[in-house]
């Protein structure tokens, strides 16, 4: 039988293979470009996140740069706040210590006195993202309304509006003290109410705090050291060191008795003095008590003991009321108005406010208009205030503070007092646009 | 004209099972494979999309938060939606502002302009942690995307705490 020859497939047919090969060509032409422009656009949003995020670090590295350096001695922020340009803090340096690119810093004084405001520029190591922060600081120098070094024992009618007690030990509160629910009291050790108004209940064992009221265990912020030398110098200076049997001036009627030691000072009708408006700082290096009307602006210093007795008669210019007095009233704060001196709403409050003129419910006690001392005291010792004198400015005492009296403290958060440290508050943060300028 | 077709070889029946076999196999498995690829590049780009987004809104919010004037916010509800869905702050810079759910949108709103910021919101929450300290808040979001067959990809971003500045 002949073998018949081998029939090879048509050629044509080799050709189905080649359309599927240009089906699946066509295919991942399609698909390809979608997923490379795709990753692409996922790529570059990842990326300028990255830069614009880098570039925030390092201008929040240089406020912070700028902060230690405001901090590193009080010469540097008078400097700073008397508008001086510091060297490196001008933009007139570019810092790269930070990874991922570098930032500039500028540091000037204002925009109100007393202040200094402090511009930090960032930009990633590609040059193509720069973002900028301002912050404004402020050398805070007393911190709460009653601040003590020791404990705080409040049994009777004193309030402090507008400022936390704060405490080294305990604050123990009672009588009427206790059934007040307003500044907040921030203790190291613990604090304590009344078995009908109590506050910490199991000493340092948490919970310390009620998250509105009252904090035991609590970190109490950096403190400021106070320059005495130079206050007592002032006081040297104006004639109101050791005050014994200054003559008050023709026709004031107060008296001021030290005696041959000088170590109890006697002082009666302190608003019959006739400087008691000159803004002047009074220095005793010992004890002092005072009694009779008391009244007077300035900066009162004793290093030993004080007991202020009697009532006052200074009436002050408008008060100022600092933004964070809301604070202080969480416990009850509502949108209505006059729950507190200068309250206009819920965690708001004016700007100013006149002594006496919400009230006495509002102000939680009948203060009337006058106070016993517009500024601020320091004791060394301790401090026992009865009576009626009232405070604008705020009260340190080293070695602890009781008072049955009727005292109420404003406290007022611009007080300038002579520093060996510096302890900034910041009162703004913003993002502003990058200035523009070669780097 | 009768071409002889003996003459051309075949296929046997064994190629031909293996043929049908191949056949059988891939179109049972490669559509199913097919049909995976797709959904899995579906529920990529979703998920992509989605942290591109949740990425893009949390700036914003971060952001403008950062510059709020602490004791100016408030944290509340617009009607009929969830509790805790609505942020309104004033910034340093005296700019009121204001962000809210409303159904699945969030909601930028910048003195009487409202700007939509995403469309995929599934929940929304702003809270104080601590409540001694209103200068903190907590933004947390999950947003939500349509995928395949009526079902969704969430993405939740973890509770970011923004430290307010002012």
């Amino acid at each position: 039988m002949k073998k018949l020859p081998r029939v090879r497939p048509p050629s044509g047919r080799r050709g189905q293979v080649l359309a599927g090969v240009v089906m699946l060509a066509a295919l991942l032409l399609i698909i390809v470009p979608a997923m490379v422009y795709w990753v692409q656009q996922d790529m570059r949003s990842s990326v300028k996140d990255r830069k614009t995020t880098a570039a925030f670090n390092l201008a929040e590295a240089g406020i912070d740069r700028a902060y230690w350096k405001l901090k590193s001695s009080t010469s540097t922020w008078a400097e700073a706040r008397a508008g001086a340009a510091l060297t490196g803090y001008a933009f007139d340096q570019s810092y790269t210590d930070v990874a991922g690119g570098a930032y500039r810093i500028s540091v000037t004084s204002g925009p109100l006195p007393e202040q200094v405001t402090v511009i930090a520029e960032g930009r990633d190591d590609q040059k193509q993202q720069i973002r900028s922060v301002q912050a404004v600081y402020s050398n805070l120098a007393i911190p709460g309304a009653i601040i003590s070094g020791a404990g705080i024992n409040e049994s009777g009618s004193s309030i402090a509006h507008w400022g936390p007690m704060m405490a080294m030990n305990n604050i123990a509160l009672s009588g009427t003290a206790a059934n007040r629910y307003f500044p907040r009291k921030l203790s190291k050790q613990v604090v304590t109410g009344t078995g009908g108004n109590p506050r910490d209940t199991n000493g340092l064992t948490p919970p310390n705090t009620d998250n509105l009221e009252w904090w035991s265990n609590y970190d109490v912020p950096e403190l400021p050291v106070f320059d005495f030398a130079a206050l007592r110098s002032s006081a040297a200076a104006s004639g109101t060191l050791n005050c014994n049997g200054v003559a008050a001036g023709p026709g004031h009627s107060s008296t001021i008795t030290c005696g041959s030691s000088c170590v109890n000072c006697s002082v009666t009708n302190l608003f019959k003095d006739s400087r008691y408006n000159d803004n002047l700082v009074w220095y005793w290096d010992n004890n002092a008590s005072w009694s009779g009307i008391n009244g007077i602006k300035g900066t009162v210093i004793v290093r030993g003991n004080l007991s202020v007795a009697g009532g006052d008669s200074y009436i002050p210019a408008t008060m100022k009321v600092p933004a964070t007095a809301w604070q202080e009233y969480q416990k009850f704060d509502t949108a209505a108005s006059n729950e507190y001196p200068g309250d206009v709403g819920l965690h708001v409050s004016t700007n100013t406010y006149v002594l006496g003129s919400c009230g006495v419910t509002c102000e939680g006690s009948a203060s009337g208009s006058d106070l016993g001392l517009e500024g601020f005291m320091y004791v060394g010792g301790t401090i026992n205030m009865t009576g009626d004198s009232d405070v604008h400015g705020a009260i340190w005492v080293q070695s602890g503070w009781s008072g049955g009296g009727n005292v109420m403290v404003f406290y007022d958060d611009s007080l300038v007092l002579p520093q060996l440290n510096v302890t900034l508050q910041r009162l703004s943060w913003q993002e502003v646009s990058p200035r523009p300028g070669v780097w | 004209m009768v071409k002889n077709l003996r003459g051309r070889a075949g296929y046997s029946v064994t190629e031909l099972m293996i043929v049908v076999a191949i056949i059988g196999i891939l179109a049972s498995v490669g559509g199913r494979i097919l049909l995976q690829v797709n959904r899995y590049f579906i529920m990529t780009s979703a998920r992509t999309d989605l942290q591109r987004e949740a990425r893009a809104l949390m700036y914003v919010i971060n952001r403008n938060l950062r510059q709020a004037q602490a004791s100016s916010i408030t944290i509340d509800r617009s009607a009929s939606q969830p509790f805790c869905t609505r942020i309104t702050f004033t910034k340093v810079q005296g700019t009121t502002m204001t962000f809210y759910q409303s159904g699945n949108s969030l909601v930028q709103l910048v003195g009487t302009k409202t700007r939509t910021l995403s469309k995929n919101v599934k929940y929304l929450a702003f809270t104080f942690p601590r409540s001694d300290d209103l200068s903190i808040v907590s933004v947390s979001v999950t947003l939500e995307k349509g995928i395949f067959q009526g079902r969704t990809k969430s993405l939740h971003m973890a509770s970011e705490k923004v430290r307010v500045m002012n």
